[in-house]
């Protein structure tokens, strides 16, 4: 029942956190210089054209008319038309976001994949050659940027061999996740290396812990000494980490949806953003704000059941 | 948990290996080739699928375009005439022939009979007076200024009769541009402005059969095209693939039949791979150097000539467009071939002339400015950091300043910049488009450069409407001249179109206003 008052509360507490941010984004848009309308029409557009565009799109109203309209559209979840596309704004994200998710889903599954053995016995078998090579190779993995690492799996998998689609975005179900296979294994290895960081350190601490020790003593079985006591509690850090990064990456990676071209949000954001589609990127930065919020409850949730030390 | 960890890695693998080793279907059908009787059918594939870096955002000819829109709604839409394929002429589209009265304010077209909209409704004469009337009236449409001298239009489905509010010389040209095209009324009553940009409907040779937002584009053939056996090809698939080295790979993975706009960096890295080609076409793109003449030192025209002669324009062109491109001194391209000024007087490149030129317009230590560049854009960063290096040998000592799309136009519109780099493509077969832009205050500010010639405005305007050919062609000479030494606007380079294609592709063609021409594009299987 506590836990239920905590979780409230704090969904109570969402609400002014996305007020605020409402206000400083719908603020930070129209600072920024550039005329939404000018924009849409292109360069050979004459100045009448474009104060009857401003006209058409509401700018030349008052900013809190602006705000309000906003505002309003946030609670009856209208979001407005896209300027660039013309097109209601809620539309235009469904089909993206399920791409993003898609993605995000298949890099986390691959990250996990990756991480967890390599983690644990890099951890387990401290300063081996093994530990060496998947620290060395973590390090790398960190430093290369993805979209060279992407066009390299690209050459390999979509080029030489033709195993892979070269990018783009499939017809059927099957087709879209050959299509993710390579932008998600790309996705994944950047939080692949932190993870398998994270895991190693994590597994070297809890070993040299007392109650490992008295553990064994005990005469519990290695394995279950392994699940129950070490990887259990390595998990704790790793949840934080994983989530945020999972997080991070459902706002989608404008360098993977590119080099890979996939229709994602992350892409649509930064489009956006350079045509000053205000609706667009409004949306957009709510809808962030409200994953990234959420995500932050979810992983104190998931805290309490891993950890019984910690009390609401 | 580690015999689990193992076999759910084994079955991963084993999924992975699954879903890498079944190659799609169309490839594998491609593959096989024994198709036993080979009829012409057969020979070439139904579908072509062309790269492209963009999505149009709607098909709709009277609202705002760019390259993305218009390279699909000149697939849909057609209008009663049109430029050639060399672009150097006007000919027939949807009218067969036309008139045009002698005080030059009516033109009278003769319509092709049984023209249908690709959903098999025909034709009428409502649809002509609704779409070229939109055309003039659309409140956002950038591109207003080629419907402007409409007066009136009158249809009885078998003419069309045009009114003109005063003499226009280059308005049978203006109806070559993509927004002077027929749209069905009936389909716009029907769906309404919102549906009707998401869902063109059209006389072309192509109509609309997908749209997967920043997906693709895919056009069917359009079964009551007017033109016999036209077009060849089924399918044209226009996928967007916004990476160009992901599209360079997609080209030779075989992912896409055709690549447009080939970075001219890249050209020589695809020419190696096998079973690619690449097209270059003539084209009326050029580069200028765009210099603001409400600041100083740019307000000063021996400045802005120097700034001419400092540049080695050849130079540029080779770097640049790694051998596609030459150097351009008059505004206008050559490909405008009966408009272009054959005997232009300019500078040749000279850096010490320059240094005299800054000299003698009171500058001997040289002068400093700022270049704006649009990011992002790889010709134009490597213009201007070209550009840098060059002015720097005569005492012109050039900062860069990279911004945003937005941020730039900002600059632009408040002429708060001080110098850029722009590029044009001509619309359609007539030299007017482009001078009005750089000539007229009121369009923007004379091309953001500030400069308000008020005596070549007005003589602009005079060639606008001057009907005798001869001399219009003359004036335009002067015209072209003039802008010339006024050195606001300097070109620098002009280049050919750079597309790749897999060598399966027959009849690519691009025409040098950047028209896909699609009649006979085919591919073998």
């Amino acid at each position: 029942m506590n836990g239920l008052n905590y979780i409230l509360k704090r969904i109570l507490q969402i609400i002014p956190v996305i007020f605020i941010i409402s206000i400083l984004i719908f603020l930070m848009l129209r600072a920024i210089p550039g005329d939404p309308a000018r924009l849409v029409l292109g360069e050979k557009a004459t100045i009448e054209s474009i104060d009857a565009m401003r006209e058409k799109l509401g700018l030349n109203e008052s900013y809190v008319v602006q705000y309000g309209k906003f505002i309003k559209g946030i609670v009856s979840l209208d979001l407005g038309t896209s300027l660039t596309y013309q097109r209601p704004v809620i539309e235009l994200l469904q089909s993206r976001v399920k791409i993003t998710l898609m993605l995000t889903l298949i890099s986390t599954f691959f990250s996990l994949l990756i991480s967890f053995p390599l983690g644990y016995y890099a951890g387990k078998y401290k300063d081996s050659v093994f530990d060496q090579i998947i620290k060395s190779g973590a390090l790398a993995a960190v430093s290369m940027p993805s979209f060279w690492i992407g066009l390299l799996l690209m050459i390999l998998f979509g080029v030489k061999l033709r195993w892979l689609p070269v990018g783009g975005w499939g017809d059927t179900f099957f087709e879209q996740i050959r299509s993710l296979i390579l932008p998600g294994l790309t996705m994944s290895l950047l939080t692949s290396a932190l993870l398998i960081r994270n895991i190693r350190n994590s597994v070297v601490d809890i070993s040299n812990m007392d109650y490992v020790d008295f553990a064994r003593s005990k005469g519990i079985s290695e394995r279950a000494v392994k699940n129950r006591h070490i990887l259990r509690n390595a998990l704790i850090s790793t949840v934080t980490l994983l989530l945020m990064r999972m997080a991070y990456m459902l706002g989608g990676s404008v360098i993977i949806e590119t080099v890979f071209s996939l229709p994602g949000i992350g892409k649509l954001m930064v489009d956006s953003i350079f045509g000053r589609d205000y609706a667009v990127v409004q949306a957009l930065v709510m809808l962030f704000a409200m994953i990234i919020l959420l995500i932050n409850l979810l992983t104190d949730i998931i805290y309490s059941f891993l950890d019984p030390r910690v009390k609401f | 948990m580690s015999k689990k960890v193992k076999a759910i890695s084994l079955l991963m693998l084993c999924l992975i290996l699954l879903l890498t080793a079944c190659a799609p279907a169309e490839s594998a059908a491609q593959e096989s080739n024994d198709s036993g009787e080979a009829s012409v059918e057969s020979e070439y594939a139904k579908r072509i699928t062309i790269g492209r870096l963009g999505d149009a955002a709607y098909l709709d000819p009277n609202q705002a375009v760019g390259v993305a829109e218009i390279t699909i709604t000149q697939q849909i839409y057609e209008g009663l005439v049109k430029a050639s394929e060399d672009c150097k002429s006007i000919v027939p589209a949807l009218a067969s022939d036309w008139t045009i009265s002698k005080d030059a304010l009516v033109y009278t077209f003769n319509l092709r009979p049984d023209i249908k909209f690709s959903d098999g409704s025909a034709v009428t004469g409502a649809d002509w007076e609704w779409s070229l009337i939109r055309a003039r009236d659309a409140e956002t449409s950038g591109y207003r200024f080629a419907a402007e001298p409409i007066e009136s239009v009158e249809s009885d489905g078998k003419t069309v009769v045009i009114t003109l509010k005063e003499p226009s010389a280059s308005f049978l040209g203006n109806l070559c541009m993509f927004n002077l095209t027929l749209g069905s009324k009936a389909h716009w009553d029907a769906v309404g402005e919102q549906t009707y940009a998401q869902q063109p409907l059209g006389t072309g040779p192509y109509m609309l059969k997908e749209w997967n937002k920043e997906e693709n584009i895919l056009l069917v053939k359009n079964p009551y095209y007017w033109r016999e056996g036209i077009p060849f090809t089924e399918e044209l698939n226009y996928k967007v693939v916004g990476d160009d080295n992901t599209r360079s790979l997609q080209l030779q993975s075989g992912d896409i039949d055709i690549m447009m706009d080939v970075p001219f960096s890249m050209v020589s890295q695809i020419e190696t791979s096998q079973n690619v080609k690449i097209h270059t076409f003539p084209s009326t793109q050029i580069r200028y150097f765009i210099l603001n003449t409400t600041q100083a030192p740019l307000d000063n025209q021996k400045v802005r000539q120097a700034i001419g002669m400092a540049i080695d324009k050849q130079e540029l062109a080779d770097i640049v467009t790694s051998g596609f491109g030459k150097p351009a001194e008059s505004l206008l391209s050559d490909t405008q071939i009966q408009w272009f000024f054959d005997d232009l007087a300019y500078n040749e490149y000279d850096v010490d002339a320059a240094k005299a030129l800054l000299d003698e317009a009171g500058y001997p230590d040289g002068v400093e400015f700022t270049i704006s560049v649009r990011s992002g854009s790889q010709v134009y960063e490597q213009v201007a950091v070209m550009l840098k290096s060059q002015l720097a040998k005569a005492g012109i000592n050039v900062e860069l300043e990279m911004l945003e799309r937005a941020s730039l136009s900002e600059k632009y519109q408040t002429l708060s910049h001080e110098a850029t780099i722009l590029q044009w493509v001509d619309d359609f077969p007539d030299p007017s488009g482009i001078m009005g832009w750089t000539i007229d205050y009121d369009q923007c500010h004379a091309w953001y450069t500030g400069l308000n010639d008020e005596d070549l405005d007005q003589f602009n305007a005079a060639a606008n409407v001057e009907l005798d050919l001869e001399k219009r062609m003359e004036m335009y000479d002067e015209i072209q001249q003039r802008i010339y030494d006024n050195a606001n606007v300097i070109p620098l380079f002009s280049n050919a179109f750079v597309w790749a294609s897999s060598d399966k592709v027959e009849n690519l063609k691009v025409t040098p206003f950047y028209v896909q021409i699609t009649d006979n594009l085919k591919m073998k299987k």
